[in-house]
């Protein structure tokens, strides 16, 4: 069998094995529980960079296929461009949207983390195609390439200037002009014979003439035919050193000798034709490439998926994240901005008098506790705190490394503590958001808000922090969650025990 | 001694100035982060074949020449998220393409 079809075939099939593993369910589901534990900031700059190679292999595969699609749909190759006219310019439009819906759907579909069968099925289909129509771009060009060596060589164009110059013949004047300078002689000689009579009186000189002329046109009609001869036989000479020259010209045309260095050697190594190892090199590097942009797009669906996994079921699109956690950042940073507040409600209206700031400041009996009592670590304070805004209890939230800043924060949150972290712990159990700050903080800030009568409530983001650092001192200390013994860059600080 | 690159090894200890010894050194992660450069290069040099010294300037030869380009910048790409995850085969399987693209050109 031929070694060709046989590599092709192995190929395939590692693509295909390639495909199964990325999308079997068993390695997505862990690789997704993996990235879980990931930091979120992570994920999202692992997401930028993966998302802007899958938009590379896009542009990549879209040139790859429009080739063929064009070609196909035009009806006349792209090197004939400039000759086009509004047949083959519409049928290359229809080619090229043809192309981009499939290598779209081809983004889509590899973005999916898992496949049902009928996912498998459009994908295998559609792979089909691909592979088809993006081999013949890379053997189009390879074959444009030999043909332009060899069409620029030296020694074909030396050829093709001598059969325009007359397929290196001789202009055979010589025996044209001795055959018009023969005939002449020829019809001199005729004359002359046929004046004999009246040129001489005497029957023997009469008769003398005549022989000496008739001699002469035998000589000259002899001398005519030779020519003549002479004349064919180096037109045929001719002809055949113009089809010879012509036989030589085609095959410089398109020189073998002119292929890649790598197509020659595959011919070498497996004894096939140029075609077939020209078709087998194109094959190594479309599977590679579609392989690649299977990889890539799994992997953003697996970080997507991690995303969402994570409790971010609001935002539709992963890529959105960051958006929205700008836009938090921003609008925490505006409300804290204006007349010197921190809260973010839009019912707020300052107080005007320090009797009415008194009264705004008392903590609401709904349940909760004393700010003194929330932080383990602080100093019991010698006063109640100040109804001044800008003048708030401190409280030092320096931690082990000392990391988390000292913050103001506002004690008006009416919230029960031990029921807020029943509810945080019970999601960190549950494996629905990880006991990282930035989520620990999107859960308070989601329990709060969620709560009737509190939801219109001054809660600004440093008191989420706070009360977030809080809630992961007391799930350490019961056991919840544990210090990650493995811990570096780019792993989880804590995991859930 | 400068620090490495986490982003292109993607687990390479974060290691201080005090830190940084012969012993310390992640060999394996320098050999990953110079097959990751020389992967980069290779597309240059394909880039420089198939446009600064084509073999020819038409219109035509450079728009088929155009896709492997763009395909091997892809491979390129691949080929580091591959050897970032520790995915070996499909690094192999990116890099074998890469190079059959710049020996094309």
């Amino acid at each position: 069998m031929n070694s060709v079809y046989v590599l092709s075939a192995l190929l395939l099939g590692v693509l295909a094995y390639a495909i199964f593993q990325l999308t079997k369910k068993s390695n997505t589901e862990e690789e997704i529980e993996k990235l879980t534990q990931r930091d979120e900031s992570y994920l999202l700059e692992e997401l930028d960079s993966v998302n802007l190679t899958v938009w590379v292999c896009f542009v990549g595969g879209l040139l790859l296929t429009a080739n063929y699609a064009i070609t196909y749909f035009s009806g006349s190759e792209v090197r004939y461009i400039a000759e086009w006219g509004f047949t083959q310019w519409t049928g290359a439009f229809i080619g090229l949207v043809v192309t981009v819906s499939i290598t779209m759907v081809q983004k889509v579909l590899y973005a999916s983390p898992t496949h049902h069968k009928a996912g498998l099925l459009v994908t295998t289909l559609i792979l089909i195609f691909v592979i088809f129509s993006e081999i013949g771009s890379p053997m189009e060009k390879e074959g444009m390439k030999m043909a332009e060596k060899s069409q620029n060589s030296a020694t074909y164009k030396a050829v093709v200037g001598v059969i325009g110059a007359g397929g290196g013949a001789s202009s055979g004047s010589a025996y044209s002009m001795q055959l018009a300078r023969a005939e002449g002689e020829l019809a001199k000689d005729i004359e002359f014979l046929n004046t004999c009579p009246t040129r001489y009186k005497s029957a023997k000189r009469i008769k003398k003439c005549e022989e000496k002329n008739s001699r002469e046109v035998a000589q000259d009609r002899a001398a005519i035919a030779s020519y003549k001869s002479q004349m064919k036989d180096e037109a045929t000479n001719n002809q055949s050193t113009t089809l010879a020259l012509v036989d030589k010209a085609k095959a410089l045309e398109h020189n073998t000798d002119n292929h890649s260095d790598l197509i020659k050697f595959v011919k070498l190594a497996l004894g096939v034709e140029f075609l077939e190892a020209m078709m087998l090199a194109s094959l190594i590097l479309v599977v590679a490439f579609e392989a690649g942009f299977h990889f890539a797009g799994s992997r953003a669906g697996l970080l997507k998926a991690a995303l969402m996994r994570r409790g971010n079921e609001d935002i539709k699109y992963a890529s959105d994240l960051k958006r929205h956690r700008k836009a938090e950042k921003f609008k925490s940073r505006t409300a804290s901005l204006k007349d010197g507040s921190r809260t973010t409600n839009d019912n707020y209206t300052p107080p005007t008098s320090i009797d009415a700031m008194s009264k705004q400041f008392q903590p609401q009996n709904v349940g909760f506790k004393p700010a003194t009592s929330f932080v383990s670590h602080q100093p019991t304070p010698t006063k109640a705190p100040s109804p001044d805004l800008t003048d708030k209890v401190k409280p030092d939230l320096t931690d082990k490394v000392g990391k988390v800043k000292p913050m103001k924060v506002n004690v008006l949150t009416g919230v029960s503590f031990d029921k807020l972290y029943n509810h945080v712990s019970g999601q960190v159990i549950a494996r629905k958001i990880a006991p990282s700050m930035p989520k620990l903080k999107t859960c308070v800030s989601s329990y709060i808000k969620s709560d009737d009568r509190l939801k219109n409530t001054a809660i600004a983001l440093p008191e989420c922090q706070y009360l977030a650092h809080e809630i992961r001192e007391r799930m350490q200390e019961e056991g919840v969650i544990i210090d990650n013994p493995n811990y570096k860059n780019g792993l989880p600080k804590y995991l859930i025990s | 001694m400068q620090r490495l690159n986490p982003s292109i090894g993607g687990h390479l200890p974060h290691y201080s100035h005090q830190e940084i010894t012969p012993e310390t050194i992640d060999k394996i992660a320098i050999i990953k982060w110079l097959l990751v450069v020389f992967a980069y290069c290779w597309w240059v040099v394909v880039v420089v074949y198939f446009g600064l010294f084509a073999e020819s300037s038409t219109l035509p030869y450079q728009v088929l020449s155009t896709p492997v380009i763009v395909a091997s910048l892809a491979l390129s790409r691949l080929f580091q998220m591959a050897m970032s995850r520790e995915s070996y085969g499909f690094a192999l399987l990116f890099f074998s393409g890469l190079l059959v693209a710049g020996m094309l050109a």
